[in-house]
């Protein structure tokens, strides 16, 4: 099948498609990063198994991060008021 | 893979099972680095948000429930990371039209060697997959290539599945678009 019979009714295009070849990483990267990511993985089953880390983190993500981003970003709102503010004569 | 062996790798993924972790990275790695090679036209850009993807599935695996599917999930990632990717160099150069013209007509990713292996229909498709905007190109990429389905794909993109489809069929007629431009500059040139 050529561009042209894709193209002039000779198929659909994204039929077509699904016979692209994939593509890959070198080798030599391929290993690499599998090593780097199980290592990954271990520490991350190391740290799942003490559950008191887990509750911690997942408090953390749940209460304590979104907390503190709020609560940074409504003072940053009130000091950019009072700054627009300063700025008209009483 | 099949669903069922699928679930039972993750089951074994989330208990930290270093060989379901090889099995995975072996099935999905030239899938996923593919699609972010085509997402994004950089060979080098895609290999470390390749490494960024599988980073992220080792160090969530414990948190994995039990009937994650694989495919979605990493794609899923992959995407979303390309996108803040792209959103960081946008802003920091402002270089948008830059960057939509660098993938124009020029899948960059691909080697010499791929080029010079690949037929020439495989080349026009890539070419006319790497002109097209990164909105049709995804929705192409997910459900032509990667064949995920409509809701998984609906997931993925935090769209509704008639979004999808509506998408779908605009890419599908821009890819025809581009086709034809690709074979009027090779008459053309002839």
């Amino acid at each position: 099948m050529t561009p042209e019979s894709i193209n002039k009714g000779g198929g659909d295009p994204l039929e077509t498609l699904a016979s692209l070849g994939t593509h890959d990483v070198d080798p030599w990267r391929a290993e690499t990063l599998r090593r780097e990511a199980k290592a990954r993985l271990e520490r991350a089953h190391r740290l799942a198994s003490r559950r008191w880390f887990v509750a911690l983190r997942r408090t953390y993500r749940l209460a304590l991060e979104p907390a503190f981003v709020y609560g940074l970003a409504a003072v940053h709102l009130c000091w950019t008021f009072q700054t627009v503010l300063s700025l008209w004569p009483r | 893979m099949e669903e069922r062996q699928e679930q039972e790798l993750v089951s074994r993924l989330r208990q930290g099972d270093g060989a379901a972790f090889d099995r995975i990275y072996e099935a999905f790695r030239p899938r996923v680095f593919s699609f972010l090679a085509r997402l994004c036209g950089r060979r080098d850009l895609a290999e470390d948000l390749l490494q960024e993807t599988w980073l992220r599935l080792a160090s969530q695996a414990p948190e994995l429930r039990e009937d994650t599917r694989l495919g979605p999930w990493l794609f899923t990632v992959a995407r979303n990371l390309f996108i803040s990717q792209w959103r960081r160099q946008r802003y920091a150069l402002d270089r948008q039209g830059e960057l939509e013209g660098q993938q124009a007509l020029s899948p960059g990713w691909i080697s010499p060697f791929d080029l010079a292996a690949a037929g020439e229909t495989e080349r026009a498709l890539e070419r006319a997959l790497a002109a097209l905007p990164l909105s049709s190109r995804e929705v192409i990429l997910l459900v032509a290539i990667e064949h995920l389905e409509i809701a998984e794909v609906a997931r993925a993109l935090s769209l509704s599945p008639e979004a999808v489809r509506q998408r779908l069929s605009r890419a599908r007629a821009q890819l025809a678009e581009h086709l034809a431009t690709l074979e009027g500059r090779k008459e053309t040139r002839q």
